[in-house]
């Protein structure tokens, strides 16, 4: 399993979100609150901010390292001010199958592409279905999926699924349908294959200017054997808003009011104390709109069902 | 003590001391914090005198009013079921006195079985059952609003039931299960009766009377709360989960559809035999109801997240 993190609102420090809240994001590489395993496999950010070159184009970092030990990732969270953020901790099995390698890390981005994506769970028996999802594949898309796993070529088929040039900007609909229509391809796979076991995919897919939170997984509860890596609950994810998030009274928080233009979510709280963070719902998906005014017109920030 | 709070009505003077009432008074002047969400418990609060308002923290820094309590009412009941960290903050709006039923106290007599403890447990799981009705309504008010998300309900009826069978390969490694012996199993397999369902089948309508609960073995089960506007998912329970208990501790018809959200195995415990259970007085008994009380509890927690994003989503519309 992994954890985590999507940003969008004001300017913030790096560090603010990844490292500095009791329970941040490092701090989850050993010590998840909602998560039974650690998570060494690796980390990585997609990043954006108008003062950037080509703020629309995420600013990319990814490493082998363990991210709570590298001190690269805390030099740059420093200095780094970003009004969008999604960053990744992998964790994997214990069991010495999976490779740990640059490529497989996340977020995973197409060159050109705006739209990264980072994944949190895992489809159980994943080597059986790849090849059937090459039907599923834009040609122009398959030359680049990254890796061999799960996550890599659920990217591929989710950007194959938007209508359009998936180098130009589209809209929170838009990326709600494809993927949408990714998780029925990926469900009529499984059950031609006959893989019923749960398997989880919580996804963060943002272009800087909009963030889409998935909490969906498939055959939720059909467990195989116990021991449960992972745990026997429906993987969590978390959202806070507010305008500002910072450091106030004594704890990490968002500030000035529910209805401000900042939303954090993640796969648990970066605090310890949870009171001021929400659920998204189990086969739900929260669409963060980073233009959206707030008006009932325009809400930045909606729920939306996932009946798949 | 004169006249005892409702939470102690009938209780002797034994079994008062053994509970230590009157050795654990409170005052609290008007402001002041009897306890603050996300501390960890220390044991209810049963006011005397003055009033209690009950404050949940929301995001972006701001506070909202749960409710108003006030004398021969309790606080912090949660906290002996479950003995998590506190859900709200109670802030006296008054000066205030009354009594602390404290879990370091109440845990020891909970655990050995006594039986004015057990009657305060049953009592307690019935407060959280209206409670969880009542938060419900508020919910449903909301939904009429247009302020949820509709989901597409299940309708395949239930395949009919089997014997039990061996109701322990499925559940024993789930947390809560994983402590009973052989004879609990046995006396589990007596109460229930095992359905294997697939996806959309539906389970129980809301407004049905209570007769059974539901224990998840596999897959997982869906409670949704109609309202104008479609079906809100309101719980999501998975294996080693219960299924549809508030409803049968307060007796009142189900307010939840109950549908299959992915294929699996539930196991339907009598409503009957599940009575007979609730003042603990076996170690069978106790295992159970302490269950029921913890999944009660996390629902209850869940139903007040669930009504704030709703409150939030139904401001965003005015």
């Amino acid at each position: 399993m992994c954890r985590m993190l999507g940003y969008i609102g004001t300017s913030v420090g790096l560090d603010d979100l990844l490292i500095k809240p009791d329970s941040s994001l490092i701090h989850q590489v050993v010590d998840a609150q909602m998560l039974s395993m650690l998570n060494l496999a690796g980390y990585g950010l997609a990043a954006w901010d108008d003062a950037m070159a080509d703020p629309h184009l995420p600013l990319l970092f990814r490493s082998t390292d363990v991210a709570i030990f590298d001190p690269n990732l805390r030099s740059i969270a420093t200095k780094l001010r970003v009004r969008a953020l999604i960053a990744h901790l992998r964790g994997i099995p214990y069991d010495g199958h999976v490779a740990v390698n640059r490529q497989s890390l996340h977020p995973f981005s197409l060159a050109g592409s705006p739209l990264v994506l980072a994944h949190n769970g895992d489809l159980a028996r994943f080597g059986e279905m790849r090849y059937d999802l090459v039907a599923h594949i834009r040609p122009d898309i398959l030359p680049h999926i990254a890796a061999m796993t799960d996550s890599a070529w659920l990217y591929a088929l989710i950007l194959s699924c938007l209508d359009g040039d998936v180098a130009g900007p589209c809209s929170l609909d838009a990326l709600l349908a494809a993927t949408q229509r990714a998780l029925a391809i990926v469900r009529d796979i499984r059950s031609r294959r006959g893989i019923t076991q749960s398997s989880s995919v919580n996804l963060l897919l943002g272009d800087g200017r909009s963030l889409l939170a998935v909490r969906f997984t498939f055959d939720f509860g059909r467990f195989e054997r116990p021991p449960f890596q992972g745990g026997v609950n429906f993987l969590s994810l978390w959202y806070t808003m507010g305008a500002a998030y910072q450091f106030a009274d004594g704890e990490w928080k968002m500030t000035g009011g529910s209805a401000g233009a900042s939303t954090l979510v993640a796969s648990e709280p970066a605090t310890r104390d949870v009171a001021t963070w929400v659920e998204v719902p189990e086969y739900a998906a929260l669409l963060v709109d980073g233009a959206a005014d707030g008006s009932a017109a325009s809400p930045r920030r909606r729920i939306a069902a996932l009946d798949i | 003590m004169s006249a005892l709070p409702p939470l102690l009505a009938g209780l002797d003077a034994g079994a008062l001391a053994r509970l230590g009432i009157d050795e654990s008074r409170f005052n609290a002047a008007n402001g002041d914090y009897l306890f603050r969400q996300g501390e960890p418990t220390s044991g209810v609060y049963i006011i005397e005198h003055g009033r209690v308002a009950l404050i949940g923290r929301t995001p972006g820094d701001g506070e909202v009013m749960i409710g108003e309590l006030g004398a021969g009412e309790s606080v912090g009941e949660l906290s002996l079921l479950d003995q998590g960290v506190r859900s709200a903050s109670a802030r006296a709006i008054c000066d205030c006195s009354g009594w602390r039923l404290t879990l370091e106290r109440f845990h020891p007599l909970a655990q050995s079985g006594d039986a004015a403890a057990h009657l305060l447990l049953d009592r307690m799981r019935i407060e959280v059952a209206e409670r969880t009705r009542t938060t419900l309504f508020d919910i449903a008010a909301l939904l009429d609003h247009g302020a949820g998300v509709a989901r597409q309900l299940g309708d395949l009826p239930p395949p009919p039931a089997s014997d039990a069978g061996n109701m322990a390969a499925l559940l024993h490694s789930f947390p809560g299960f994983d402590s009973f012996d052989s004879e609990d199993w046995a006396a589990l397999g007596t109460m229930a009766r095992r359905v294997a369902a697939p996806r959309g089948t539906l389970l129980a309508r809301g407004g049905d009377a209570p007769e059974s609960l539901y224990a998840v073995a596999r897959g997982a089960v869906r409670a949704t709360l109609p309202s104008a506007h479609g079906n809100e998912q309101i719980f999501l329970y998975g294996p080693g989960s219960f299924a549809g208990i508030a409803p049968m501790l307060d007796g009142v018809e189900r307010l939840l559809h109950l549908d299959m959200r992915e294929e699996g195995v539930v196991f339907l415990i009598d409503g009957h035999a599940l009575q007979a259970l609730r003042r603990g007085e076996s170690s069978f008994a106790r295992m159970v109801m302490r269950q029921a009380g913890l999944q009660m509890v996390r629902d209850l927690r869940r139903l007040s997240r669930i009504l704030g994003r709703l409150q939030r989503a139904a401001g965003s519309m005015r």
